[in-house]
């Protein structure tokens, strides 16, 4: 069955073409945009499948529009047109910089980056420029340390140089990475074959060039404590792999969490491999990590899969859907700047976008005027039996059995209350309990209506930040229960009575010490 | 592509067959997961959380989620207890397995091993593992941290005050012949330690190593904030001997002094590798399927033709692999399985 909107590939290189070219062949209609003057190498061919559409070297200059139906402009440096895609795969290539700076070695003849090494050994002109028994030395960072996928092409250089060229090899490096498939075999063949390693820990060489260009190297051997001067005929430098700095555009107008690196997908376990925190669009390759080449090529494959998931409707089970009442709206705007999938529009009237939207009901606690409402009222009800109005008829609270309500994620502490319950944990009878699909789910008025409703003390609990599928979970909800201790304190109730605390699913033992903590807690302040 | 009707046996639960299975349900194929063990999740389900402040990407919720997440399709059913008693081959795979509820058979167009890996045994090392109580392997270290929430010395249950961590037990040995990193246990012991010391403050932890592995996105900033709290010592001690005072006695050759260094620790962590499991053999022999020289499952895309076709790897039953490495790895054979299904 064909897909009847294009999917939007920003991105060259290996992996985004293999993709494309599994795309194509799935039905999907493709447009690539290959981000470089140039066209991309590695064209796939595609016999019976959709055409593909190429643009080479533009800018994304704007997305509007959400899963399905995005609205993005497209601006080659003639003229800037629009297309309508249902999706996006982010994958542009990583950037290779060479360390100069790091060894502060200026590049020549005698001192090479990987990436001009690798290109002259499979042209065969590498004995051109040195002699033989020539000694080459392979820099692989000892200060900071270095990606495994640039020590695995470090070390693959090195060992092809070793057994098919007349010259002495040497290896110095701080911690040699090993961690990718091979490696350690490929070290020890390295080894066998006579390159001498050289690791250092804390005091480390000093190179200094000479008149005719070689590098001398003077180093302390941990192995030996000895003291050597290494004269190199040829100086192979490592490279830093980093995203490409267009990225950061990108990321800008598609409206994605990056990392801390630059990367277009946060550090966050719940987004890997592909997803990011808008759904319909999808980052690969180059776009969320340093891979191997293997690596990228398993990422094409995985994320076509994910992609026809996405546009097969299959990617996600049904969500209760969240609207905005438009007569209590009064557009300030908090709920746009607030939601984490950028799910809500202004057209001219607020829309949440059921397509885009991941019901976490962030917005529908932050919103000043009570607009949002998230249909499904198993919240509402819960909230209402457990702590709001229900709460009230039922038992006093004594001085010995604290009322306590849990307002707990589904995705942490909900489930690790699952696992408290059949690791066979003791938790307070009295307990009462409030899911939401996230912690940020939960607001100020949630907490002080229940409080008002006769509750002792109510525990917010939520993922660990960094955890959060919306994101902002735990941020938001902590905001709040600071926001609603502070009117406790105004009101003169103990602001301990509100708690918030982070767990993880799989923490059932510190759920229930947390909980059983709490209750000792309020018992002791005793009734409100 | 229309596979409805298609059905794929998945050889074990844990998160590299439960992200396939995940996959291949959505394509419509009717997925049987068989599990050796009496639930399905593998063992990343029986390490516990490493957040100190915040999320450190250990990943072991992952396999929480995924368990949630395949309870939505209803062509998914897990057999647990399960032993793959024979596999006969004609038109596709026919799998009589045995499981508590008793003997059943399903009939599969394709075969997914996912079976994992076995963490490696110390006895044969010159650790002590077996006779001295507070020599323990990281896993059973993951059952302390379950159970109690802290670490206990299993001689006298009392906290450790010194913990010494060691690495590369059973990998990076080409005495053993394992010539692999196990890639996973730089990250779980760094991390382990640190929870350590945030839970039971004053711990000193001791990290012995060859070379420290990356581990996470953010390494280089974790790396460098756990040497402020945490020892390394760039060489693996030669022996453990027990003290009189019930302590144990690490004999190293310390590469800053160059010469025999000695350390007495209260529990001794060893950071045992990934190694082949040794239902490997029987099963590649019921499936006709080649293994590696070291036992491992080779990769069905190194030439799986004749007797191997319709039978696909993936995960640590390929060799060492991380959490966000196995899911990727699912993906891949997932794919594969689609693929090789919508062409039969």
């Amino acid at each position: 069955m064909p897909f009847q909107k294009e999917t939007l590939i920003l991105g060259s290189g290996p992996c985004a073409d293999q993709l494309v070219g599994h795309l194509a062949a799935h039905g999907v209609s493709v447009r690539q945009v290959t981000m470089s003057g140039a066209a991309a190498v590695n064209l796939p061919t595609i016999s019976g499948g959709k055409p593909i559409q190429r643009l080479d070297g533009a800018q994304l200059v704007q997305c509007q529009g959400i899963a399905g139906e995005f609205s993005v402009v497209l601006d080659d440096g003639t003229k800037p047109v629009r297309y309508k895609v249902s999706s996006i795969v982010v994958v542009p290539e990583c950037l290779h910089v060479p360390n100069h700076d790091l060894y502060g070695l200026n590049p020549s003849e005698k001192v090479l980056a990987l990436s001009a090494l690798e290109k002259m050994l499979q042209r065969g002109s590498v004995q051109a420029i040195i002699p033989t028994q020539a000694r080459v030395v392979f820099l692989n960072s000892w200060s900071i340390d270095p990606h495994p996928v640039m020590a695995q092409a470090m070390l693959q250089g090195c060992l092809e140089m070793q057994q098919k060229l007349d010259v002495r090899t040497f290896f110095l490096c701080g911690n040699l990475k090993v961690s990718v498939d091979g490696m350690e075999a490929c070290y020890e063949l390295a080894k066998k074959a006579g390159t001498a390693f050289v690791k250092f820990s804390d005091r480390f060489p000093v190179l200094v060039p000479l008149a005719d260009g070689r590098i001398q190297i003077d180093y302390w051997d941990e192995t030996t404590r000895m003291e050597y001067r290494l004269v190199a005929d040829l100086v192979i430098l490592d490279e830093q792999i980093m995203p490409d700095p267009r990225l950061a555009d990108i990321v800008r107008q598609l409206r994605l969490e990056s990392d801390d690196l630059g990367f277009a997908q946060s550090d966050n376990v719940h987004r890997l491999p592909n997803w990011t925190n808008r759904r319909g669009i999808f980052v690969a390759g180059g776009a969320r990590a340093v891979l191997t080449e293997a690596a990228l090529s398993v990422d094409a494959n995985q994320t076509a899969q994910n992609v026809i998931a996405f546009l097969s409707g299959l990617d996600r089970a049904p969500l209760p859907k969240v609207e905005i009442d438009p007569g209590r709206c009064a557009r300030c705007l908090t709920c746009y700047r607030l939601c984490p999938h950028a799910a809500i529009t202004m057209e001219p009237r607020m829309i949440i976008h059921a397509e885009a939207c991941q019901s976490c009901g962030l917005c529908v606690a932050a919103c000043p005027n009570r607009a949002i409402q998230l249909q499904d009222s198993t919240l509402e009800t819960a909230f209402n039996q457990q702590a709001g109005q229900g709460a009230q008829a039922q038992a006093q609270s004594s001085d010995c059995i604290p009322r306590i309500a849990l307002f707990c994620c589904s995705r942490s502490a909900a489930q690790a209350r699952e696992l408290a319950k059949s690791m066979g944990h003791q938790l307070p009878a009295s307990l009462r309990f409030v899911e939401g699909v996230c912690g940020g789910t939960f607001s100020v008025r949630h907490m002080l209506t229940a409080i008002e409703a006769g509750l002792d003390g109510i525990l917010v609990l939520t993922c660990h930040e960094g955890n959060c599928h919306s994101g902002k979970g735990p941020h938001e909800a902590d905001k709040r229960v600071r926001e609603a201790a502070r009117l406790l304190t105004g009101a003169g109730i103990a602001p301990e009575r509100l708690q918030f605390t982070t767990l993880a699913a799989n923490m059932g033992r510190e759920f229930a010490e947390v909980v059983n903590g709490f209750e000792e807690k309020i018992k002791a302040l005793g009734p409100v | 592509m229309n596979l409805n009707g298609k059905q794929v046996t998945i050889l074990g639960a844990g998160i590299t067959g439960l992200e396939a299975a995940k996959h291949l349900a959505v394509s419509g194929i009717e997925v049987v997961m068989l599990e050796r063990t009496s639930q399905p999740g593998g063992q990343a389900a029986a390490l516990s959380c490493k957040a100190v402040d915040g999320c450190v990407r250990c990943g072991a919720c992952m396999v929480q989620e995924r368990l949630k997440e395949i309870m939505r399709f209803p062509n998914i059913r897990i057999i647990s207890d399960a032993r793959v008693a024979q596999i006969a081959r004609q038109y596709g795979f026919t799998i009589t397995c045995e499981s508590n509820k008793g003997v059943s058979t399903t009939h599969s167009d394709a075969v997914l091993v996912s079976t994992g890996f076995q963490a490696y045994d110390p006895s044969a090392k010159p650790y002590g593992y077996g006779y001295i109580p507070d020599v323990i392997t990281t896993l059973e270290a993951e059952a302390l941290l379950k159970r109690h929430g802290k670490i206990q010395r299993p001689s006298n249950n009392q906290e450790p005050k010194s913990i010494a961590f060691i690495q590369c037990v059973g990998s990076r040995d080409s005495r053993l012949n394992h010539p692999w990193c196990s890639k996973i246990c730089c990250g779980s012991s760094l991390r382990m330690a640190r929870l350590i010391q945030h839970r039971q403050p004053g711990t000193l932890a001791t990290f012995f190593y060859i070379d420290v592995q990356t581990f996470g996105k953010n390494f280089q900033h974790y790396y460098d904030e756990s040497k402020n709290t945490i020892q390394m010592i760039r060489a693996i001690p030669g022996d453990i001997f027990k003290t009189s005072d019930n302590q144990m006695l690490a004999a190293f050759f310390d590469p800053q002094t160059q010469k025999a260094g000695e350390a007495v620790f209260d529990l001794v962590i060893l950071a045992v590798g990934l190694t082949p499991a040794k239902e490997n053999v029987e099963l590649a022999r019921l499936l006709d399927f080649p293994l590696t020289p070291w036992g491992f499952w080779r990769s069905h895309r190194d030439g799986a033709t004749g007797r191997a076709k319709g039978i696909f790897t993936a995960g640590a039953a390929l060799g060492p692999m991380s959490i966000p490495e196995c899911i990727d790895s699912a993906g891949q054979a997932a794919w594969d399985i689609v693929q090789f299904l919508g062409t039969t």
